[in-house]
């Protein structure tokens, strides 16, 4: 495990803010820039100065696909890109798992490289993580009514241990009642380029995923990465759903004026005004 | 190699896997039996984490350090009585094993669960020798019977339903009464045990494949030094380029040829099969005290 007191945040409330690198995530970027947003106000609250450097992608699609010259090339430009942050949270599992956890195994034989590989990983967190464990948020002023069911995505789970700290977070929202939601950390069978590269294995593990969703009873479905979600928002509107998948963070800001994910604008504001 | 490599067909095997309703309807176990079983294992087990890191770590060691490990636990064995051969290729290994039945003049090898065996095709060659290889784990028989290889490491043949043991059985078992009922999975493994049972006792040689082997005697020890060469499928760090994870892989080679190092009754006087192995020089393995459990 890593040391979760880079800075003792608890010890010394009088020091000046740290300084959090937001690594905002491509599909964030690219699709769903409101979770970005909702990232910024859960660490402003939590008392963080949010910084967001230019960067790139986390290299991830790369490394899985094996380009390890290309990972290295992103990887370096990323880790002197937020140089001068305190930490670096994304508010995705998967991105921060690679960051926290692949890049050092990437410079691992070059013993330059690696000790800046190591401190950088050190200083990565998952968001809703980080707000718990690190900043020891232990709730959030936030409102939501109604069933939520939310999904483990693999790579928070599984590379970082994000299990506990979203639930525990999302029982401070007032109105919400989380429903167990069976075989939540199981794939969702979105995998990143998986889903490119083998989408009829991908949409039957999805299908599942959807069916266990929909057996939950739950209108909305949360989780901590955008793939996922868009994966299963996908599967779910082609199957005539209507439950609304949103990003954990979007609930935990309070900041879910956005129509759900997949769901047109005209539809959010005909079926009346969304949570 | 027993099986065919099949990856370059793989989007269409999944193809047909996925619309195989049999299939499917076997995979539908595979939450019940061992996710939940898992799940509930874990939960009496709160160290488990740890252990499996604690694993984990003594296995990557043991990789790193694995000349030294096998020759350490090469010794030991030697000094139970045992012969060890290191077989570069699959090929040595099978022609170890031949060489070792035909001395013994076996005919029939009864066979413990082995994914060596399976990788470096014993069965194949067995046969093609004369020699009637006996698979006496439950799933390992029943896809012996079919002709197919196993479909997963610990349960080959998680991808068949009952009923199509039941015919299996009705097929292959000739004695076996029309009207016996195979209906339940306990009259499987009953008739499955009972014809299994008088091929244990006729067999002329076992073969097993280790999934630990330690120099270090005893279960309780802790020393994080403890080696235990692992018996699996692909070598851990294939994917890595650095000199070291090219000699960890040159190292896991040789694990993997020496768990064909099989725990035979009678093993061979002599070993050429590495450099190391001089002509002529004593072949070592197996420690004696195995064949009380075979």
């Amino acid at each position: 495990m890593k040391d979760l007191a880079l800075i003792d945040i608890a010890q010394n409330p009088g020091r000046a803010p740290i300084r959090v690198g937001l690594f905002v995530t491509c599909l964030v970027d690219l699709m769903r820039p409101s979770i970005g947003f909702a990232a910024v106000k859960l660490l402003e609250d939590a008392g963080c100065r949010v910084h967001v450097p230019s960067q790139t992608c986390c290299g991830q699609p790369a490394y899985n696909s094996g380009d390890r010259a290309a990972t290295k090339q992103i990887a370096r430009q990323n880790i002197a890109a937020f140089e001068d942050c305190d930490y670096v949270v994304a508010p995705s599992g998967s991105c921060a798992g690679m960051l926290a956890k692949h890049y050092p195994e990437l410079f691992a034989g070059e013993p330059e490289l690696a000790g800046k590989a190591n401190a950088f990983a050190a200083k990565c967190f998952e968001l809703v993580s980080f707000l718990v464990d690190v900043l020891k948020v232990t709730k959030v002023s936030a409102r939501f009514e109604g069933e939520v069911a939310y999904h483990d995505s693999c790579s928070g789970l599984r590379e970082l241990g994000v299990f506990s700290q979203p639930r525990q977070l999302l029982a401070s929202v007032e109105g919400l009642r989380l429903v167990e939601l069976n075989g939540a950390d199981v794939c969702c069978g979105f995998g990143g380029t998986f889903a490119v590269k083998y989408g009829e294995i991908s949409d039957a593990i999805v299908a599942q995923k959807t069916s266990n969703i929909l057996a939950s009873g739950a209108p909305t479905l949360l989780a901590g990465d955008l793939g996922c979600l868009m994966n299963m928002a996908g599967k779910l509107q082609r199957q005539g759903s209507d439950v609304a998948v949103r990003h954990v963070a979007e609930v935990l800001a309070g900041m879910t004026e956005e129509p759900a994910i997949g769901a047109s604008r005209a539809a959010a504001l005909s079926a009346g005004a969304p949570n | 190699m027993t099986g065919t490599a099949t990856a370059s067909h793989f989007k269409q095997n999944a193809h047909a896997a996925l619309q195989d309703a049999a299939l499917q309807k076997a995979l539908q176990h595979v939450r019940a039996n061992f996710i939940d079983k898992r799940a509930k294992a874990v939960a009496r087990l709160p160290e488990f984490d740890a252990l499996r890191d604690s694993a984990r770590d003594i296995k990557d060691h043991t990789l790193a350090n694995l000349d030294l490990y096998l020759e350490a636990y090469e010794a030991k064995v030697v000094a139970a009585g045992g012969h060890v051969h290191y077989a570069m290729t699959a090929k040595d290994g099978v022609d170890i094993v031949l060489k070792l039945c035909r001395e013994r003049g076996a005919k029939a090898v009864t066979k413990g669960k082995s994914m060596i065996a399976e990788e470096i095709g014993l069965n194949a060659a067995l046969e093609a020798a004369g020699i009637d290889p006996i698979e006496t784990d439950l799933g390992e028989y029943i896809i012996q019977l079919r002709g197919e290889p196993p479909s997963h490491i610990i349960a080959p043949a998680v991808h068949l339903n009952k009923e199509q043991v039941a015919e299996d059985f009705r097929r292959a078992h000739r004695d076996l009464p029309g009207d016996r009922d195979l209906s339940q999975p306990v009259q499987l493994l009953t008739e499955a045990r009972g014809i299994l049972r008088d091929k244990f006792l006729s067999a002329d040689i076992g073969v097993t494949g280790p999934i630990s082997s330690s120099p270090r005697p005893g279960p309780r020890s802790s020393s994080p030094t403890r080696a235990m060469a692992t018996s699996r499928r692909s070598c851990p760090r294939s994917t890595s380029s650095s000199p070291r994870s090219k000699r960890s892989c040159r190292r896991w080679r040789t694990l993997r040829n020496c768990c064909a190092c099989w725990r035979v009754r009678r093993p061979a006087r002599t070993c050429r099969s590495t450099p190391r192995c001089r002509p002529g020089r004593v072949a070592r393995a197996i420690p004696t005290g195995r064949r009380n459990i075979m």
